[in-house]
């Protein structure tokens, strides 16, 4: 747990009545605001000027966007860490998120208990999404299997599949498709799962997961 | 009194009006000097070409060398160079030289060896002027014979100028003597050869003949009907040789209805003409003869006497061929003085030369002359004698037969003429016909052009409006596309701004509150303005880039249905513009609805490469497919429409290929701009 006096934050977001409500209750909590901006780019400034701990950064504002900030500011070798509260629920959201490496994700309906335990699991270096993107299945899982979140429904579809020990030929019979799709998108599977191993890696891995991929 | 036509035979007159003079005589010079050294056939040619080059020009020696070329032929054997150059010669001695003697002289001389010659143009030509010297010798009746030997050499040769010219003179000798029935079919048959050959020459020739002929024989209107269509014909034609004879003769036809007045006055338009004439030598004795008469008979003496002066001074006046001329004009004037013995001794020369030319008319008028002579010196018998031959010569001749003859001649001829009036109206007509014909065809055609003209002006301009409004269609339903996704981006960035922001205010609070309901019945309105604000316009597109957007669409359908997608999509962000990504993105977006909705597809492979300049979007289906061109031309489909619509706004090519049961194929090929 790390001092909530300790931990300096810049907050930005260009809805008044939101940017106002989330100051209100973080300086209620004693955390300490070094600056709040209503666009992209008084935030970055903010963030480049007062170098804090930590930033809490709507993605929709007028200039640059809050990804445009994160990257931004990461070129100029900010330790700042980075919290994204979005109105948006969008998987490609997230999946940009991850790809700028981005701990933490929050949506703005979230409730203050969560930003707090958000802010201190990006703070340790972990990873920390809204819990409305949590899977049922995957609630309670961590480590890899997470990962089968990043999965397309027809990844899911195949790797459930694959689970009940079918050949890739029978899959592409049943789905109508050719072996050599089936083919491109077991290895698409395997990357996102990042599953070392030959050629039967995946129908071992299937096989070991088989009851929590059919739950999927 | 003088009652005298004449006529003039003009043969092949070529009028060489060639080049200077000078020229000639150098070319004569050369031609000399190369007779002198050439012999024989060559020679022959030579001398032959001498006269060709001479020929009419009596300073450059013509009958000489004429006569030098014939010798040459004769001795030669070269019996068609001769005989063309006797014709030559013997035509040059009538026509130009006024010596028919000579050329009779000529003729004769020759007459043996024309047996010979197998021309047949050419001995007709001989024999026409042959009879044209004794015609001029006052030998109408050999003139006669010859003529018709023409007449029969030129039938055999074909020759239907040469025909027709022995026609006419046999027509005119035929009056000459008499025979004015079988002349007046002669004369109308020239004519009607020279009107089919458009000679207007001898038309008019023809025509003077047959006034003559009318004149002779009374018919004076005939006469002057004929003689002023000559005389219209010779002026269009400047012929004033023709004219000076039309006006003398018309002056003889005067004096024989008793106008003396028009006498003289044609007389001395005559006369006007003669200086141009090319018949002056011939024709001019006798003009002048005939107003010395005119002048006598009229008691106008110094006149007379003063055309007498002008006639004594006439070159040729001394010839043996103008002697009647000349005698008649004493004869008459020594009346008119009343010194009627010397007109009695002129008279009797007169009648005696006369009667050898056997000129009936004129021996008449001779004999009446001198009945008037001796009624003036008292000694009546002689004028009783006189007047009797006169009358009896005047009977003799103009009997009933001959007259009668001629007036059914003239009758025939008349209706030939009006046939030939009608023929050529008919003509006329049927020009007229052909050419209105040829207007209407104009005329139809003209409107048919313009009908055409106009068809294609209303064609272009249809189709040019028709461009126009499906131009301003298809701008329209761009304009209409573009301004929908405007305003569907507008109301979904309100949702998002207004209700968005508070309504999450709302399940914050509501989550704090800890109401399991509410918190539900909030975060479930929530994540229905969500998907309501993601439908109306992807903020992905804009925040993130086309390619994520269209991976997240991709799995979002992938999610929702049981079709099987495979993507593989390279990544084109910043390749286009952002209001073409959303174009794009909305056309795949309509694509994969209708796969869902339409296809009944098993899968789907969406492929997006960008290779170049290009960025090649494919979506596959292996669904039933359609018809596509019938969807095409019926245009039902509003979302294909749609598609297209969105596929010209981002100028992309929008192929679709589908076949039923086969599945469908949608490629755009969009260019990065």
């Amino acid at each position: 747990m790390i001092e909530k006096e300790n931990i300096s934050l810049v907050i930005a977001d260009d809805h008044p009545m939101i940017l106002k409500g989330l100051y209100e209750e973080l300086s209620a909590n004693n955390y300490s605001i070094l600056a709040q901006a209503s666009n992209g780019n008084l935030a970055l400034d903010a963030i480049l000027l007062h170098q804090p701990k930590l930033a809490l950064l709507d993605i929709d504002m007028p200039g640059l966007s809050g990804f445009e900030v994160i990257k931004k500011a990461r070129e100029k070798d900010v330790e700042t860490r980075f919290i994204v509260m979005s109105f948006h629920k969008e998987t490609e959201y997230i999946t940009q998120a991850k790809a700028l490496d981005v701990k933490g994700y929050l949506l703005k309906e979230d409730t203050f208990d969560e930003v707090e335990r958000c802010m201190q699991k990006v703070l340790k270096d972990e990873e920390c999404f809204s819990n409305s993107f949590e899977k049922g299945a995957l609630r309670n899982v961590s480590g890899d299997l997470q990962r089968l979140k990043d999965l397309t429904p027809s990844e899911t579809v195949i790797l459930k599949l694959v689970a009940q020990q079918t050949t890739t030929h029978d899959i592409a019979e049943t789905l109508f498709v050719s072996t050599r799709t089936i083919e491109k998108h077991r290895s698409n599977i395997i990357g996102k799962l990042m599953i070392d191993g030959g050629t039967n890696a995946l129908t071992n891995w299937a096989l070991v997961n088989k009851s929590l991929i059919l739950d999927l | 009194m003088k009652l005298y036509h004449f006529f003039f035979l003009f043969f092949f007159l070529v009028l060489t009006v060639t080049a200077q003079d000078k020229d000639i005589s150098k070319e004569v010079k050369v031609l000399e000097v190369k007779i002198e050294k050439a012999e024989k056939g060559e020679k022959l040619f030579l001398l032959d070409s001498l006269a060709k080059l001479t020929f009419e020009k009596g300073e450059y020696n013509y009958p000489q060398n004429a006569q030098n070329a014939i010798d040459l032929g004769i001795k030669l054997d070269s019996l068609n160079i001769a005989i063309r150059n006797v014709n030559n010669l013997v035509d040059y001695y009538n026509n130009v030289d006024n010596q028919p003697d000579l050329g009779l002289r000529l003729f004769k001389s020759f007459l043996g060896k024309a047996t010979l010659v197998t021309k047949d143009n050419l001995l007709g030509a001989y024999y026409l002027n042959g009879g044209d010297s004794h015609y001029f010798m006052n030998d109408a009746e050999s003139s006669l014979i010859y003529y018709e030997r023409a007449e029969y050499y030129a039938m055999r040769s074909n020759n239907q100028k040469l025909l027709g010219l022995a026609k006419l003179y046999v027509g005119m000798t035929q009056s000459h003597l008499g025979f004015f029935g079988e002349s007046s079919v002669d004369l109308q048959r020239a004519s009607a050869i020279f009107t089919t050959l458009k000679d207007t020459f001898n038309i008019i020739s023809a025509k003077n003949a047959l006034s003559i002929l009318y004149s002779k024989n009374g018919f004076f209107v005939e006469a002057e009907n004929e003689r002023n269509e000559a005389i219209r014909m010779a002026e269009i034609k400047e012929s004033y040789g023709q004219l000076v004879q039309f006006y003398f003769n018309a002056a003889t036809d005067a004096q024989k209805m008793g106008n003396e007045e028009k006498r003289i006055d044609d007389l001395l338009k005559a006369r006007e003409y003669l200086p141009k004439s090319n018949y002056r030598k011939i024709h001019e004795p006798s003009v002048l003869a005939g107003l010395v008469i005119a002048y006598s008979q009229n008691s106008d003496l110094i006149l007379a006497q003063k055309y007498l002066n002008e006639l004594n001074v006439v070159g040729n006046i001394k010839l043996p061929s103008n002697r009647p001329t000349y005698i008649d004009a004493l004869k008459h004037l020594s009346f008119a003085r009343k010194n009627y013995k010397a007109a009695l001794k002129l008279g009797e020369e007169h009648l005696i030369l006369k009667k050898e030319s056997k000129s009936y008319e004129e021996i008449q008028n001779a004999e009446k002359f001198l009945s008037d002579v001796y009624t003036q010196l008292g000694d009546d018998t002689q004028a009783f004698v006189h007047f009797k031959n006169y009358y009896t010569l005047k009977d003799s001749i103009l009997n009933q037969q001959n007259t009668k003859a001629l007036g059914y001649y003239q009758t025939l001829y008349e209706i030939e003429k009006k046939d030939r009036t009608i023929k050529s109206q008919e003509a006329d007509i049927e020009l007229l016909a052909a050419k209105s014909r040829v207007q209407n065809q104009l005329l139809l055609f003209g409107g048919l052009g313009l009908v055409f003209i106009f068809g294609l002006i209303l064609l272009y301009r249809s189709r040019f409006n028709s461009r126009k409004s499906e131009r301003l269609q298809r701008q329209f339903s761009q304009d209409l596309i573009s301004a929908q996704e405007a305003e569907r981006t507008r109301v979904s960035r309100e949702l998002h701004d207004s209700v968005g922001q508070k309504l999450m205010l709302l399940t914050r609070k509501t989550k704090m509150s800890g109401d399991a309901e509410m918190q539900f019945l909030a975060g479930d309105t929530l994540d229905e303005l969500r998907s309501i604000s993601r439908g109306l316009h992807p903020s992905s597109l804009e925040r993130i880039g086309i390619t994520a957007a269209v991976v997240s669409l991709i799995n979002e359908v992938d999610k929702n249905t049981n079709i099987f997608f495979t993507n593989e999509i390279e990544n084109i962000d910043n390749c286009i513009s952002k209001e073409r990504s959303l174009h794009l993105y909305r056309i795949i977006q309509e694509v994969l609805t209708n796969i869902v909705k339409h296809s009944e597809a098993k899968a789907a492979f969406v492929t997006i490469k960008r290779e170049n300049q290009i960025i090649e979007t494919t979506i596959v289906d292996n669904g039933k497919g359609f018809d596509y061109t019938s969807i095409d031309k019926n245009a039902t489909s509003l979302g294909m429409k749609t598609l297209l619509e969105r596929s010209k706004i981002i100028k992309s090519r929008l192929d679709v290929t589908s076949e039923a049961n086969k599945g469908t194929t949608i490629a755009i090929i969009t260019p990065i701009v």
